[in-house]
This record gives structure tokens, C-alpha cells and sequence, in this order.
């Protein structure tokens, strides 16, 4: 095939991109569509703000804030060390244990609920000695976290082992010789260094807690104040009118939207590294 | 002192390294082609890399003995590594990659900092980042970060093959007063003859995965023990001969139907291997001036080729034979293909390799 310059297109040519242009309008108005429905609806609704102030709203959001934070705190601090193992360590097993942390990726939510229950429920495997213990957790705010960070984990997991992946090995030599320990090298390069990955898989992982539905209706049940995230009162208020669905969901469109244009970013800089 | 003294078996793949050697001057450069172990061995040196068995001594400490269990993880080895890319923390500032394993008060830190800077040049950089720097700084600061931590044995792997030429020769003499002034003993690993002459106390030749020659920069490069050493090490003619006498500790040697007069190797009647480097080999063309040189033989140019900023030319004198010239003296020579030229060369730029 021969490129050449042209100064005036063929109809062939004039063919093709008006073909390509409708296909990429066609999609982007499919993907948009929606969103720009639910945010024109909300916006066009004179009680927005009311909406958004209700006490079921606040009290969603801020549910939704606690629980997506303390799954984020819980990600990072297990996900960080088996993220680093993974990308490190050669042991029997370890495509078994990959494909494990990847699975919640590919699986139902609600199986993951289902799953959390049957383990941790009442009637579950580790539900009587839970309960000798004390221990209450299906149903309750603890079960809401639980089923976050279930779902969520993987997409940081995925990118932290990317960036341990990506770091030149011989940095962490070159940190041995200098006299850190395994432990100092891991902190005070291969975590620096692979940083932006990190971020951009909390920022992930964060993003997919916060809407995370499923899972936490099987396992947390929808009881305001207790269980009830903001895409769980988004479904519950449907029942009453679509004021505070139209308005939380704009909450969601809108902070998605800002993280995954952040995450972008991120991603970006990670590409790039530091800089060789 | 020992600077170093290593038996180390260590398998990779197919590759198997088996080298064997004591030093006791520094710095020791190994020289070796691409592909010879030179990297695996600094690995087991440094404790990055665990050999299958052997035993590595570094200025009287035994870093490693399998026969006895002893393996000193790398942080407790104090052996300074510097690796091919360097391996510069992209994260840190200059100061803060010398500083990195840097123990003890903050002041005291600062000052050993200011120290290495000082000591390489480097204090106008001291806030950049390794990816601000040219080649040639990322070199020192590499440098300067593993000889901040005062480490009894630096091992540094290809320090200059990431730089231009013009600026490598400049680092070497750099980095071998680095050497000097803090009294580092050092091994350098490098595919350069050139840079083995320059930095080299002592050499040793690695050639798959084992030491085949170790000795001072001039033995080895002036006195290869066989064949393949001779053509690593960049002695370009190597032809079979035969010493016909030996008069005076100088030996006749009939190569095809010439005859050469070669000083150094033999003692005796014998088939041999005669090397001549480029470098000893002068070409003229009609009648030869009155000298010292022992050998003069008539053949006519068969190849040109650029070496750098020299030439060389390969001579069809009864054998092959190869002279490094400049450009200039090829242009005053006049010398073109097939041109005829006497080539000459001392007695003792020969040097005879017994075989059998």
C-alpha cells in the first residue's frame, strides 16, 4: 500500500471518514446519552439542592465515604506487601494465587455477596465460631466494607504488581549492596519508585468501592444509615419518586467522571516513569 | 591484602560460570567479550546472585563458602556495585541517591555528601534529578553513591560503554583518581582493551565463564597464553609458524616462505602461534630506512578498513598481516588496494605462543 498526499480527498476517501465519523458519534451519544439524561433531569429539577441535602442523600453519601475510605485504608495496606510478593517472589502456586486476586474482576458481584455470606454469615462456614466470638458482621456496616473491598481489591492489586513488574531490578540490587534490608528496599524505593501505578490502582479501586452494589446488598442488605451506600439508596428511593435517585446519581456521574480523568493522568505519568 | 579471591561455580540457563582467581592488586580489571560471565560474577560477588558452590574472599572477609554455609546477604557485605545502567533512584536528587545508604546523624550524613560531590564535581547537580543529567554524570553520581558508604571492595560493570568515546577516556582517568584518592581497592569489567590499559594494576581475561589469563595490563595484552585470548585481547595477526633456531633468546620463526625474528615465548625449536598487534606495525613504501627493527617483509595491500580515527591495513606479506595507521600516513602513503608496501616491526612486538 502506498500513502501519498493529497490535496483534494477521492470519494472514496470522503466515504470512509463520513462512515468512521458516524460510528464514533454513535457510540459516544450511546455512552453519553445517559449520563447527560440523568444530569439534565436532575439539573432541570428546581429541588437539586433540596434533594441532595435530604437526610437519606446525606446520610447515603456519607456512609458511602466512610466505608469506601476504610476499604481504600484496608486495600492498600494487605494489597501493597502481596502485590510487591507477587511481582517478587518464585513459589509453587503463584499463577493459582494471581488468578484468584483476579477473579472477583470477572465474577458476578452478586456471587462475591453470596460468597462473603456463605463464609462469614450466620449460617456460614466461620459463622458459629464468629458468633461465640461475638461477632457480628453480615448485615452490618463491617459487612459493607468487607464487600467493597472484596470487589475493589483486585483493580489495585493489578496495578501495584504492574509497577513492582516495571522497576529495573538492579535499583533494588544497587539498595542491597547500600545496605537495606528487603523490607527498607521495598519502602524506600520499589514503593516510591512504582508510585504512580499505586495511586492510579487506589484511585481504581476506589472508584469501583464507591459503586459497588451488588455484592453489599447480598451481603450488608440496604438499611439507611447502617448499609446503605449511595448506590443502594439510589435503587431503594426509586420506590418513593426519582428526586434523590436523579441527584445522588449525578453525585456519581460527576466524582466518577473527575477520577477517571485523574486516573488518566496517572496512568500517564506511570507510562512515562520518572523519567530515564 | 587479598583484594579479591573467588572460586565460583554458578549455572544460568546453559550458561555455566566457573572462574577461578586470587588478586592481590587493584584496581583488577576482568576483561572478557559480551556474554563471558562477567556480569553473572559481579552479581555473586556483590551477594546479589547466590553461586551453587565456591567460596568469594574480598580483603580478607569470607563473603561466601558454601563447604562452610557462610552467605553474607548483600547489605552486610559492604561491596559497593555499580551496574552497567548505573541504577540511579529516578525518585531522588543527586544528593539524595549518595546519601541513600548513608548511616548515622543527619549532619554527618550531609557532610560525607558534600564530600562525594566535591570529590566528583558533581555540586551544581546536587538537586537534580538522575534524568536532568548527561551520561557522564549519571556515571559519577553512581560512583560517588556507592563510594559514599566507604565500602571495602567496589565492583563497577562496564562503567563507560553507555558514553561517547571522546567522554569515556576523559571518565576513566576520572573515575581511576576517584579510585585513588579514597583508596578503594576496585573491579572493573569491561570488554575494552583499551580501558583495561587504562585503569588496569592487574587483568584477568574471562572467556566463557572462565579465567583463562590473569597477570599485569602488559603480560596479558602482550603475551596472550593461546589463540583465542590473543584474538580477544586485540593482538589482530595470529598465524602458525615454526621456530626454525633460537639464537640469543631470539627466535627465527618460518611462517609460509618468510621468515620473522621474534623475541618473547619460546625457548625452543617448535610449531608455534606468532601475534603481532597493529599497533607495532609500520608500513613504507620503497627503499626502508636504516633502523632497529629486526622485520621487514614486502607484500602489497589487501584491505582498508576504519578503526576509529585509524585505519587499518591488512598486508598479504606471505601471510596476512594488519597495521594501524592514521589516516594521514595512508594519505602520504598513497596507498590503495593492491598497493605495494614493506611492512616492519621489532623483533620483540613478536610474540611466540608454543603449541602442543
Amino acid at each position: 500500500m502506498s500513502v501519498s498526499v493529497r490535496t483534494q480527498r477521492s470519494p472514496r476517501a470522503a466515504v470512509e471518514v463520513a462512515v468512521t465519523g458516524i460510528l464514533v458519534l454513535t457510540v459516544v451519544a450511546f455512552l453519553g446519552l445517559p449520563l447527560v439524561a440523568i444530569v439534565e433531569r436532575a439539573i432541570s429539577q428546581t429541588a437539586l439542592l433540596d434533594a441532595i441535602s435530604s437526610s437519606d442523600s446525606t446520610q447515603a453519601l456519607r456512609l458511602s465515604l466512610q466505608t469506601t475510605t476504610i476499604s481504600l485504608i484496608l486495600i492498600l495496606l494487605f494489597g501493597t506487601p502481596v502485590a510487591y510478593v507477587l511481582a517478587r517472589a518464585r513459589f509453587p502456586g503463584r499463577d493459582v494465587i494471581d488468578a484468584l486476586i483476579d477473579l472477583p474482576i470477572v465474577l458476578p458481584p452478586a456471587v462475591g455477596g453470596l460468597g462473603l455470606l456463605m463464609a462469614f454469615g450466620r449460617q456460614g462456614l466461620l459463622g458459629e465460631s464468629l458468633d461465640d466470638a461475638g461477632i457480628e458482621i453480615a448485615f452490618t456496616t463491617t459487612a459493607v466494607i468487607l464487600a467493597q473491598t472484596f470487589v475493589a481489591s483486585p483493580f489495585y492489586i493489578r496495578s501495584a504488581k504492574a509497577g513492582f513488574d516495571s522497576i529495573d531490578r538492579d535499583l533494588e540490587a544497587v539498595a542491597s549492596t547500600l545496605g537495606s534490608s528487603r523490607f527498607e528496599t521495598f519502602r524506600r524505593v520499589a514503593i516510591p519508585v512504582a508510585m504512580p501505578s499505586l495511586l492510579a490502582g487506589a484511585v481504581m479501586a476506589w472508584a469501583r468501592a464507591l459503586g459497588e452494589f451488588g455484592a453489599t446488598i447480598m451481603f450488608a442488605g440496604s438499611f439507611a444509615g447502617r448499609t446503605q451506600t449511595v448506590p443502594l439508596a439510589i435503587y431503594r428511593e426509586l420506590e418513593t419518586g426519582l428526586d434523590v435517585p436523579l441527584a445522588l446519581s449525578t453525585v456519581l456521574i460527576v466524582v466518577s467522571f473527575g477520577v477517571l480523568f485523574v486516573f488518566r493522568l496517572l496512568t500517564r505519568k506511570a507510562a512515562t516513569g520518572w523519567g530515564s | 591484602m587479598t583484594v579479591v579471591n573467588f572460586v565460583i561455580r554458578r549455572r544460568l540457563g546453559e550458561f555455566t560460570l566457573d572462574a577461578k582467581l586470587s588478586s592481590e592488586r587493584s584496581p583488577l580489571v576482568i576483561m572478557g567479550p559480551s556474554g563471558a560471565g562477567k556480569t553473572l560474577l559481579l552479581r555473586c560477588i556483590s551477594g546479589i546472585l547466590r553461586p551453587d558452590e565456591g567460596r568469594i574472599v574480598a580483603r580478607d572477609h569470607t563473603l561466601f563458602d558454601s563447604g562452610l554455609g557462610i552467605d553474607v546477604p548483600p547489605q552486610d557485605r559492604r561491596v559497593g556495585y555499580v551496574p552497567q545502567d548505573y541504577a540511579l533512584f529516578p525518585h531522588l536528587t543527586v544528593a539524595a541517591n549518595i546519601s541513600y545508604g548513608l548511616r548515622g546523624a543527619g549532619a554527618q550524613k550531609r557532610r560525607r555528601v558534600d564530600e562525594m560531590l566535591d570529590l566528583t564535581g558533581l555540586g551544581d547537580q546536587r538537586k537534580s534529578r538522575p534524568r536532568e543529567l548527561s551520561g557522564g554524570q549519571r556515571q559519577r553520581v553512581a560512583v560517588a553513591r556507592a563510594l559514599a558508604v566507604r565500602p571495602e571492595l567496589l565492583l563497577l560493570d562496564e562503567p563507560f560503554a553507555a558514553l561517547d568515546v571522546p567522554t569515556r577516556e576523559d571518565l576513566a582517568d576520572q573515575v581511576r583518581e576517584l579510585i585513588a584518592a579514597t583508596g578503594t581497592p576496585t573491579i572493573i569489567v569491561t570488554h575494552d582493551r583499551n580501558e583495561a590499559l587504562r585503569l588496569a594494576d592487574e587483568v584477568a581475561v574471562l572467556m566463557n565463564g572462565r579465567v583463562r589469563q590473569s597477570g599485569s595490563a602488559g603480560e596479558v595484552l602482550g603475551g596472550p597464553r593461546d589463540e583465542e585470548v590473543a584474538n580477544f585481547v586485540g593482538v589482530e595477526t595470529v598465524v602458525r609458524g615454526r621456530v626454525r633456531s633460537v639464537e640469543d633468546g631470539v627466535a627465527v620463526v618460518e611462517v609460509g616462505d618468510r621468515v620473522v625474528q621474534g623475541g618473547t615465548g619460546v625457548e625452543a625449536a617448535g610449531e608455534v602461534l606468532v601475534c603481532i598487534r597493529a599497533d607495532d606495525v609500520v608500513l613504507s613504501t620503497g627503499a626502508v630506512e636504516q633502523g632497529s627493527a629486526r622485520n621487514h617483509l614486502a607484500g602489497h595491500v589487501s584491505a582498508i578498513a576504519q578503526s576509529g580515527p585509524y585505519r587499518r591495513v591488512q598486508v598479504d606479506a606471505g601471510f596476512p598481516l594488519v597495521a594501524l595507521i592514521t589516516k594521514s600516513a595512508l594519505d602520504d602513503l598513497g596507498l590503495g588496494h593492491g598497493s605495494n608496501v614493506v611492512a616492519s616491526f621489532k623483533a620483540t612486538a613478536v610474540h611466540l605462543i608454543p603449541l602442543d
